[in-house]
């Protein structure tokens, strides 16, 4: 079977949606904070926190709405202690977002020892996971139906809330207040509105996306925890964030990018390309990325310039 | 109101580096009543299901059987704390000091070398210090059997295995010499059986990654591996679950995966068939009580393989279930060929990379 057989095959699809998902999340957690001026680097440690609060919470109330809650109520309370820390203490937004990583990576150990007796993983705990949604109509059309169904519900939120948080942002008043809060803090203080409470909002917005994609790994993916399982997806989304220019549409499909290229790394270890190689390619990706999206940028300013100049001629 | 909260949370914070940091006690370590202490500095923390876990297992039974002194302190996954930790643990008086895995060697030899009267013990590898005893594991070995079980199966005719597919997977951790002695093992046993086989390989490229072992062990089955092997460390658990989903036979690595999870989770682990083993625990209490008696020295390296039972595939009710019984007999009888050195299995530490690499892509379909 050639590569590129395997790359245009449902199953593709399938996997580079699941790989996608959890990034989604976080990043678009990392577009609403980054909007609000914040650099929020504790999206890895709230994912790893809401991923293993959402089994407990669902193995011990027994339904899978109790380990949603128990998640999103996790990446909540942490996302108010990061905000406490740095907007009203003041305290660095990086030192904070690390603080969050630290301590999340050795607090769950601890909690899972709790729980289970075990520090490796939850498989002892009866736990809920997201199951997978099929499209009615859809899902019996050829190819089609395979592409687009029976992918995790979650998968299918992640894609829909693309399309709220855009809507957010640039249509509602919280929205505006976010992204103003972002441009110029001043200019918000000076209307009256509260710039802390504005990025608080924001922080614990981020706060419940990202403990969903946190969730989506072990009540998904998985269907447990285990420990350290986020392994850098936290970082990646930012760097999706990045990538995208802090927008919705962006960030969905640099997200999207990164999968791609995450998922093609499963795949080309099966032919003759060494490993080193193949697990290049996803960071190689990144920084391609970022280097067309700089060759654009300074282009596009290059134009304005051009323009601006060929106006204030004519003028004259 | 301000002051008493921002106590509390320096109270919180420093009362959960503690916890992340691992028990960081430093009281007098052994107590003097003559038994036999030992100490296991894990480097990262128990419950991985492999190494440290079977490690600890070694320190439990001379516990409970021989009445010794046993401390295991889990130094956690900041490395740049470690040298403290051995310090700390030099200047107190146990009888000996274990650890292992290649990533703490140096440090453990750089000790060794500043505390000459303290018996150290090194697992899964080797050292030239002489209080420092290696204790390295022939995984080359035990991974043969893995692949001579695997190859095997293709024939047996179940019905989770197409035959007509002559495709097997191995799923590592990281492209090093010690996952890929697995590796050229594993081939060795596949090659012994029927050297038409072919071989699809992949690495992790982490030792955690649990999602990311899961996606590729997945892709490895939907191109065709009929069984997969995975000593994949602590990801394995997502090979374990494709297992699971794709209903396809996977071959476990270093603990008896299926036996530790059969209670909580049957429906997950029904597909290993069995787990290549690396009896660590029981290793260290031997070495351990080697060292008690002046049996062995810690001058000497000793390399365990079949022949000391220090290696192996675990013999479960599952293997039991799914291995027709001829297949097992067959496989009894490598094993005791390859234990007196009849067969001859290749080595992937010291052999050089290019080597290794020409050897994985020579079975690539």
């Amino acid at each position: 079977m050639s590569v590129l057989e395997q790359i245009f095959s449902a199953e593709f699809v399938a996997m580079w949606l699941r790989v996608a998902t959890p990034l989604l999340f976080a990043s678009l957690g990392a577009v609403i904070c980054e909007k609000s001026g914040v650099v929020n680097l504790g999206l890895e440690g709230i994912m790893l926190c809401s991923a293993l609060a959402g089994v407990v919470g669902s193995a011990y109330t027994e339904s899978l709405l109790g380990g949603f809650l128990c998640g999103i109520a996790t990446g909540l309370i942490l996302s108010a202690v990061f905000a406490y820390f740095h907007l009203v203490m003041k305290a660095n937004s990086v030192l904070c977002g690390t603080a969050i990583n630290t301590f999340a990576s050795g607090f769950t150990i601890f909690i899972l020892e709790i729980c289970t007796g075990e520090k490796g993983n939850s498989s002892s705990l009866r736990s809920f996971s997201f199951g997978t949604l099929d499209i009615p109509l859809i899902k019996d059309i050829p190819v089609i139906g395979e592409i687009l169904s029976g992918h995790n519900v979650l998968t299918y939120v992640a894609f829909v809330m693309v399309a709220v948080i855009w809507y957010m942002l640039y249509k509602t008043p919280l929205g505006l207040r976010i992204r103003a809060v972002g441009e110029n803090e001043n200019a918000i203080n000076s209307v009256g509105i509260s710039v802390n409470k504005t990025r608080f909002i924001a922080i614990l917005l981020c706060g419940v996306l990202t403990s969903i994609g946190g969730m989506y790994l072990s009540m998904g993916y998985l269907n447990m925890f285990v420990r350290d399982m986020v392994a850098g997806r936290g970082f990646i989304s930012l760097a999706a964030n990045a990538m995208g220019q802090c927008s919705p549409i962006g960030t969905m499909c640099s997200a999207l990018i990164f999968a791609f290229f995450d998922g093609i790394s499963n795949i080309l270890q099966l032919l003759r390309i060494p490993s080193e190689f193949v697990q290049m390619v996803p960071y190689a990706a990144t920084i391609a990325g970022l280097v067309i999206y700089s060759i654009q940028k300074t282009e596009s300013e290059k134009r304005k310039r051009r323009m601006l100049g060929k106006k204030v001629a004519n003028n004259a | 109101m301000k002051k008493l909260i921002t106590i509390a949370t320096i109270f919180i914070v420093c009362a959960s580096l503690l916890v992340a940091g691992g028990s960081n006690e430093s009281e007098s370590a052994a107590a003097d009543d003559g038994a036999f202490s030992a100490l296991y500095l894990v480097n990262g923390s128990l419950g991985d299901k492999g190494f440290y876990d079977s490690a600890a297992s070694g320190f439990y039974t001379l516990r409970d059987e021989d009445g010794a002194n046993i401390k295991i302190v889990e130094m956690g996954r900041n490395e740049a704390s470690y040298e403290g930790y051995y310090l700390d643990a030099s200047e107190q008086d146990w009888d000996v000091i274990v650890s292992g895995t290649w990533s703490v060697l140096e440090l453990v030899e750089e000790i060794a070398e500043q505390f000459p009267d303290q018996d150290y013990i090194f697992f899964d590898g080797t050292s030239d210090m002489d209080n420092v005893m290696g204790i390295s594991y022939q995984s080359n070995e035990t991974a043969f059997m893995a692949g001579a079980l695997a190859a095997l199966m293709l024939d047996s005719g179940d019905a989770k295995i197409d035959p007509s597919q002559r495709v097997l997977g191995f799923v590592g951790s990281m492209d090093a010499a010690n996952i890929n002695d697995f590796l050229v093992g594993y081939i060795d046993g596949i090659r012994y059986i029927d050297p038409t086989i072919r071989v699809l390989t992949s690495y992790v490229g982490s030792f955690e990654d649990v999602p990311k072992c899961m996606e590729m062990t997945t892709q490895m089955y939907n191109q065709g591996a009929q069984i997969i092997y995975a000593p994949a460390s602590q990801s394995i658990l997502g090979a374990v679950t494709a297992s699971s989903n794709e209903d396809k036979y996977l071959i476990a690595c270093d603990t008896d995966i299926w036996a530790s999870m059969e209670e909580s989770d049957p429906e997950l682990v029904r597909n290993v068939i069995t787990s290549s083993l690396k009896k660590v625990g029981e290793s260290l209490t031997v070495a351990m009580r080697g060292l008690r008696d002046g049996t062995m020295s810690t001058d000497e390296n000793y390399v365990l393989g079949l022949s000391s039972g220090s290696v192996g595939l675990a013999d479960n009710e599952n293997y039991r279930a799914i291995v027709p019984e001829d297949i097992r007999t067959k496989l009894d009888e490598i094993a005791a060929m390859v234990a007196n050195g009849e067969i001859p299995v290749r080595m992937a530490t010291g052999t050089p990379t290019e080597e290794v690499a020409a050897i994985r892509d020579s079975m690539k379909p």
